[in-house]
C-alpha cells in the first residue's frame, strides 16, 4: 500500500496540485527535518548537483530523465527552485516531498528567490495565489524557506553553495555560527552566500545585483586552500552552455534551466559526482514542444496568436473562441480535445510590416478589470506580461489557418463594430 | 396561488427558479444540468405547461448557462415531454437561444434544434420547424441568420416537395446575405444541403449558390467552399464536373489568398477522387505540382501530407515524372514543417512505384532524411520504414540504410537515440539472429553504458525485449555476461545498470539461468557501499522472488539465498535501504506462506 506521502509525489510528479491541507502537512513535516540540518549539511558522494530551477517544471522532469529518479539518484539542488516559470508550486512542491520521503537521498539548499521579498515580485506569490486562491501556501513555504541549509559539502572536498563566498568568511567553520532560521538579510554573511558571483577581477568587487559582492580568483584559491575543498560548486548566474568553469576550475556555476524564462535559448546542466569525486557535466535542452504546449495550457494565463494584420487596429477587444488544446495522457500520447473560453486583450503589432504578431491574455473567468495590460520589451525580441513571463516573437510555430482567420475576423469585426468570434486557435508552443 | 397544488408538487420548479435566480453562476450552471431531473418530477403535462415556458423566457443570463441549457434540451428533453409528438415544444426555447450573441451558444441551440428535428414527423416538421427556419433566416440581426444556414440540410429530405422549393430559396438567400459571417455559415453548411438535392437541383440550385460564394470577396468564405465544391463534385458525372465547375476548381487552387490554396491542398485527394480520372489527368495533376511548390510553407505541408493518396490516382510513370521531382525539391525544403510531412509520407510512395523505382529514386530521399538536422523529421522516417521494407525487402533495406541507423543510434540528441532503441525490436525480427548479432548487437550493449538515464532504462528494456524475441538461450549466451560483467565496474553508475537489467530482464529467463548466472552477483552487490544499489538489489530480490516463487526451484532460492540477505539488509545503516529491504522481505513472505 503506498502511503499518502508516495500518492502525492505521484501527483506532483504529473504536475498536480495536491491539496492545501495536505501541503501545511508537508511543510510542516519538511521543517522538522530541515531545523536538524547543519547550516553546511555533509553530502556522501555519489551525488548529482543541479543549479536554479525557476518552476520550469516540464524542464526540471527533463532533468530526471537525464540524471535518473529520486531515490535513485542522490540529488543536490543548490537554490532557486521558485519564480519565474509557470510551476514554482508544483516544482517546490515535488522537491519538499521527495525530501521529506527520502531524506538522506536529496538534499536542498536555499537560493536567493528562497525569500518572501523576492517571491513577491518575481511569481511565487502570484502563483500560489492563483492555484490556490490564497496566500497560505505561499506562508507555509516561505516558512520551510526559512529552515533552508546555506550551503552543503560534498565528502568535506566540494563546497555547494546558491550564490558565493563572502568577505566575512574565511573558513567553512564560520558559517556553522550563522543563525540561518530567518528571512535572507540585506547583507552580511547569510547575504553573501545567497547572492554573491565569482568574476574575473582581484580581490572583492562590489556587485551589480546591489546585495552580495564579486570574488576574484585569488579569493577562490584562498577559501579552497584554507578549507581543503577540491571544488566549489554553485548556481545563480545563466550559463548559455550549461556549466561554466572558472577561476583555474577551482569553482564551477551549474545552471538546470533549459531555455531560461521559455526565451533564453541556453542549454541547462546537471554535475554528476561519482563515488571517487570524478565530475561529469550532463547538458541537456528544455522539454520538448508537445510537453509543452500541455503545460502551457494549465496556467490558462497567455494564448497567443498570429497573423496578418489588415489594418494597424491598436484595440482592447473582447471575444470568446474555441481552441484546441493538446496535453498528454498518463500514457503519454498526445491527445486533442476543444475547449471554449473568453478573453480579452490589447492586440499589439510587434513588426511594422504585414505580418504581425498579436499576443492575447485569456482569462476565462476574470473581469475585465484583472486584465493586465500586456507590455512590450525594450529588446523587441519578446514582450512580458506582468514582468514574469515572457514571450519570444521569434521562431513563431506554424499557425494553423482557423487561427489566422480568427484575426482576420476581429479586425473585420472592428469595422463592423462587432466583436464577438468564435475561431480554432491552436496553442503554439512556447519555444 | 393555486390551492390545488400540495407543498410536494410545487417544489421541484420552485426550486429550479430559485436556483436559477441565484447570485452564483455556478447555482444557476448546475439548476440547468439537473434540469431533466426536474422535469422527470413535474411529470409530462406539468413540463410542458410550466418548465418550457420558463425556460423560454429565461435567455437572459450567462453564455455558460445559456450553453448548458442548450446542450441539455437536446438530450433527448421529449421523453420529459410525454414523448416525439410533444418534440416540438422544445423549439422555442432554442430558438431564442440560436439568436443569442454568443457564438458557441447559437451553435449548441442549431446542434439541438437538429437532434430535435430528427424526432419530429413530417407535420410537425412543416407546422413549427419550417417556419421556425424561416424566421431565423430572415432574422434582423445577423446571430440568427448565422445559425438558421445549419438548419436546411437536416430537414430537406423530409418535407413535402413545394416546401422544398421554398427551403431551395431561403438558403440561396442566405448564400448571397450582406453580412459576411452569414455568408461564411451558408458555404458551411452548403455542403451538408447539396447531400440531400436530387441531381437536378444541384444543378439548378446548387450550383449557383456555390458559385456565388466561391466568388465571394472575403477568402475567409471561399476557403469555406472547398468541401462545397467536392460535395457537388460527387453529385456530377465527370463530364459535367469539367463542364460546369472546371473554372472554379482552377480558382481554388490557385486563389490569391494562401488560406483558400491551403485549404484546397487539404482536401486534394478527396477533390480528386470526386472529378474522376480525366480530370485528374488533364487538370489536377498540374495544380497538384504547383501546390507543393507553393510560396507558402503551410501550403507546401498541406500539399506533401496528400502525396501517396494522390499518388495512387495516377500511373507509375506519371508518378516518376511528376511527383517524384517535387518529393525531391521538398526533402531539401527550407521549412523543417514541410520536411516532417514529407518524411511521414514519402514512405507511402513506395508501393507504388515498386521495387526498382523506390531503390533508384527514393532510397537516396530517406537517406537524405535520415540525416536532416530536425529530429522530428529523422523520427519520421524511422517509423515508417516498415512500409519500404515491405517492397525493397530487409536485406537491402538494411544495407543502405543500416549506416544512417547506426549513426542515428549514436546521435547526440537522447530522443533520437531512444526512439531508435525502440525500433530495435522490429529491426531483430526482421533482420533474424545472425545478422542481428553481427550488426547491432554491440550497440544494444554500449546503450547499457549511455551517460543518460532514460536511454540506459530503455536499453534495459529493450534487452528484456530481444530475449522475447530470440529466446533465452541466446540471452544467456549474448546478454547476461554483459551484464554481470558490469556489476564489477568501479562507477557505481554502471553496477547500478547491472542491478536494473537484472530486475528488468530476470522475469523473462529461467530460474536456472538466474541461479548458474545472476544471483551470485545480485548478492555481491547486496553489500555495495553505495547505498542506492544496496537497495535497488532488495527491490530486484523482491522481482526475483515474485517471479520464481511458484515453482520449487524458486522457493529454495528464497530461503536459501533472497531471504538471509534481505533479513541482513533489515539493520544497514541506511534507512532506505532498510525501508526496501522490509518490503521486499514482506513479499518474499506472503509467496513463501502461499
Amino acid at each position: 500500500m503506498p502511503s499518502d506521502l508516495d500518492r502525492q509525489i505521484y501527483k506532483l510528479l504529473r504536475c498536480e496540485l495536491i491539496t492545501e491541507e495536505e501541503v501545511k502537512r508537508l511543510c510542516i513535516k519538511a521543517r522538522e527535518i530541515l531545523i536538524e540540518e547543519a547550516n553546511v549539511q555533509h553530502v556522501d558522494s555519489p551525488v548529482t548537483i543541479c543549479g536554479d530551477i525557476h518552476g520550469q517544471f516540464w524542464d526540471m522532469m527533463e532533468l530526471f530523465k537525464v540524471g535518473g529518479y529520486c531515490p535513485d539518484t542522490n540529488y543536490l539542488f543548490m537554490g532557486d527552485f521558485v519564480d519565474r516559470g509557470f510551476y514554482s508550486v508544483e516544482t517546490f512542491l515535488l522537491l519538499l516531498a521527495l525530501k521529506v520521503r527520502y531524506p538522506e537521498r536529496i538534499t536542498l539548499i536555499r537560493g536567493n528567490h528562497e525569500s518572501r521579498q523576492i517571491t513577491q515580485v518575481y511569481g511565487f506569490y502570484d502563483e500560489c495565489q492563483r492555484k490556490y486562491g490564497s496566500s497560505n501556501v505561499w506562508r507555509w513555504c516561505c516558512e520551510v524557506f526559512d529552515y533552508l541549509a546555506l550551503g552543503a559539502i560534498v565528502d568535506g572536498r566540494v563546497f555547494c553553495v546558491h550564490g558565493g563566498l563572502s568577505p566575512n568568511l574565511r573558513e567553512i567553520n564560520q558559517i556553522r555560527s550563522i543563525d540561518r532560521k530567518q528571512e535572507v538579510p540585506h547583507d552580511g554573511p547569510m547575504c553573501d552566500l545567497l547572492w554573491s558571483d565569482p568574476d574575473d577581477i582581484t580581490g572583492w568587487g562590489l556587485s551589480p545585483r546591489g546585495a552580495g559582492f564579486l570574488f576574484g580568483s585569488d579569493i577562490t584559491q584562498a577559501f579552497c586552500h584554507e578549507n581543503a575543498l577540491d571544488l566549489i560548486a554553485r548556481a545563480h548566474q545563466l550559463a548559455m552552455e550549461g556549466f561554466k568553469l572558472m577561476h583555474e576550475r577551482r569553482i564551477v556555476t551549474v545552471w538546470s534551466a533549459p531555455n531560461y524564462c521559455y526565451r533564453c535559448g541556453n542549454v541547462a546542466s546537471i554535475l554528476e559526482l561519482d563515488e571517487w569525486l570524478g565530475q561529469e557535466y550532463k547538458v541537456f535542452a528544455c522539454a520538448p514542444s508537445d510537453v509543452r504546449i500541455a503545460s502551457f495550457y494549465d496556467t490558462n494565463t497567455v494564448l497567443w496568436l498570429s497573423g496578418t494584420l489588415l489594418s494597424p487596429v491598436l484595440s482592447f477587444i473582447q471575444f470568446s473562441f474555441i481552441y484546441l488544446v493538446y496535453y498528454l495522457d498518463p500514457w503519454m500520447n498526445l491527445r486533442a480535445e476543444q475547449s471554449a473560453g473568453k478573453g480579452a486583450g490589447l492586440f499589439i503589432p510587434i513588426w511594422n510590416s504585414i505580418t504581425a504578431t498579436f499576443f492575447v491574455r485569456a482569462i476565462p473567468t476574470a473581469p475585465a478589470g484583472e486584465l493586465d495590460i500586456l507590455r512590450r520589451n525594450d529588446s523587441s525580441d519578446c514582450i512580458l506580461v506582468n514582468d514574469n513571463i515572457a514571450i519570444p516573437v521569434k521562431n513563431t510555430p506554424i499557425v494553423c489557418m482557423e487561427q489566422r482567420d480568427s484575426l482576420d475576423h476581429i479586425f473585420a469585426g472592428v469595422e463592423r463594430d462587432e466583436c464577438h468570434c468564435s475561431t480554432n486557435i491552436i496553442i503554439s508552443a512556447v519555444c | 396561488m393555486d390551492q390545488g397544488f400540495s407543498v410536494d408538487e410545487i417544489a421541484p420548479i420552485a426550486i429550479l427558479m430559485d436556483e436559477l435566480r441565484s447570485e452564483d453562476v455556478q447555482l444557476r450552471l448546475n439548476a440547468i444540468h439537473r434540469i431533466s431531473t426536474i422535469a422527470l418530477a413535474l411529470g409530462p403535462e406539468r413540463a410542458r405547461d410550466e418548465l418550457i415556458p420558463f425556460l423560454q423566457d429565461s435567455v437572459d443570463d450567462e453564455d455558460e448557462v445559456l450553453l448548458a441549457l442548450a446542450e441539455e434540451l437536446g438530450r433527448n428533453f421529449e421523453e420529459y415531454l410525454g414523448g416525439p409528438e410533444y418534440a416540438h415544444l422544445l423549439l422555442g426555447p432554442l430558438e431564442n437561444l440560436s439568436a443569442v450573441e454568443e457564438t458557441l451558444v447559437r451553435d449548441k441551440a442549431a446542434e439541438s434544434i437538429t437532434k430535435v428535428a430528427a424526432k419530429l414527423s413530417q407535420a410537425q416538421l412543416e407546422q413549427y420547424y419550417i417556419p421556425l427556419v424561416q424566421r431565423l433566416s430572415r432574422g434582423e440581426w445577423f446571430t440568427s441568420r448565422t445559425s438558421a444556414c445549419a438548419l436546411y440540410a437536416p430537414v430537406y429530405d423530409k418535407v413535402a416537395p413545394a416546401l422544398q422549393d421554398e427551403l431551395r430559396r431561403g438558403f440561396a438567400a442566405l448564400g448571397s446575405d450582406d453580412t459576411p459571417m452569414v455568408r461564411r455559415a451558408a458555404a458551411k453548411w452548403l455542403a451538408d444541403l447539396i447531400k440531400k438535392l436530387s441531381k437536378q437541383h444541384v444543378l439548378s440550385d446548387g450550383l449557383a449558390i456555390y458559385r456565388r460564394l466561391q466568388a465571394d470577396d472575403q477568402d475567409s468564405v471561399r476557403l469555406l467552399t472547398v468541401p462545397d465544391l467536392i460535395a457537388i463534385a460527387q453529385q456530377l458525372t465527370p463530364a459535367e464536373v469539367k463542364e460546369q465547375l472546371l473554372k472554379q476548381i482552377r480558382q481554388s487552387v490557385t486563389d490569391k489568398s494562401w488560406r483558400v490554396r491551403y485549404m484546397a491542398a487539404s482536401n486534394f485527394n478527396e477533390l480528386a477522387e470526386a472529378v474522376g480520372q480525366e480530370l485528374v489527368r488533364e487538370e489536377l495533376i498540374g495544380h497538384y505540382v504547383q501546390l507543393l511548390k507553393d510560396n507558402e510553407a503551410e501550403v507546401r505541408t498541406a500539399a506533401a501530407g496528400q502525396i501517396p493518396g494522390f499518388a495512387k490516382l495516377l500511373e507509375k510513370e506519371v508518378i516518376l515524372a511528376r511527383i517524384v521531382p517535387c518529393v525531391r525539391d521538398l526533402c531539401q525544403d527550407n521549412s523543417q514543417h514541410v520536411r516532417a510531412a514529407v518524411a511521414t509520407q514519402i514512405a507511402g510512395l513506395a508501393p507504388l512505384l515498386g521495387k526498382e523505382a523506390t531503390i533508384e529514386h527514393l532510397l537516396p530521399l530517406f537517406l537524405h532524411l535520415l540525416k536532416d538536422e530536425f529530429p522530428d523529421v529523422r523520427l519520421n522516417i524511422i517509423s515508417k520504414l516498415e512500409t519500404v521494407n515491405q517492397v525493397i525487402g530487409i536485406e537491402l533495406l538494411s544495407e543502405s540504410l543500416l549506416p544512417a541507423i547506426i549513426e542515428l543510434a549514436e546521435d547526440k540528441s537522447w530522443r533520437v537515440r531512444q526512439a531508435i532503441i525502440e525500433y530495435i525490436p522490429l529491426l531483430a525480427t526482421q533482420l533474424g539472429k545472425p545478422f542481428f548479432d553481427e550488426q547491432l548487437g554491440n550497440l544494444c550493449m554500449s546503450w547499457l553504458g549511455d551517460n543518460v538515464f532514460s536511454i540506459r532504462e530503455a536499453a534495459t528494456v529493450n534487452l528484456k525485449k530481444l530475449t522475447e524475441v530470440f529466446g533465452v538461450e541466446w540471452a544467456k549466451g549474448q546478454i547476461v555476461p554483459k551484464i554481470v560483467g558490469m556489476g564489477q565496474h568501479p562507477t557505481y553508475l554502471f553496477r547500478m545498470t547491472t542491478v536494473q537489467a537484472i530486475t528488468t530482464v530476470a522475469p523473462v529467463l529461467t530460474i536456472d539461468i538466474v541461479n548458474a548466472d545472476i544471483i551470485e552477483t545480485l548478492l555481491q552487490l547486496a553489500r555495495d557501499p553505495i547505498p542506492n544499489i544496496r537497495f535497488n538489489v532488495a527491490k530486484s530480490l523482491e522481482v526475483l522472488a515474485t517471479t520464481f516463487g511458484n515453482t520449487p526451484e524458486g522457493q529454495q532460492m528464497i530461503r536459501q539465498k533472497i531471504a538471509p540477505v534481505l533479513e541482513a539488509q533489515k539493520t544497514d545503516p541506511d534507512a532506505d535501504v532498510r525501508f526496501f529491504a522490509t518490503k521486499a522481505l514482506q513479499t518474499v513472505r506472503t509467496i513463501d506462506a502461499a
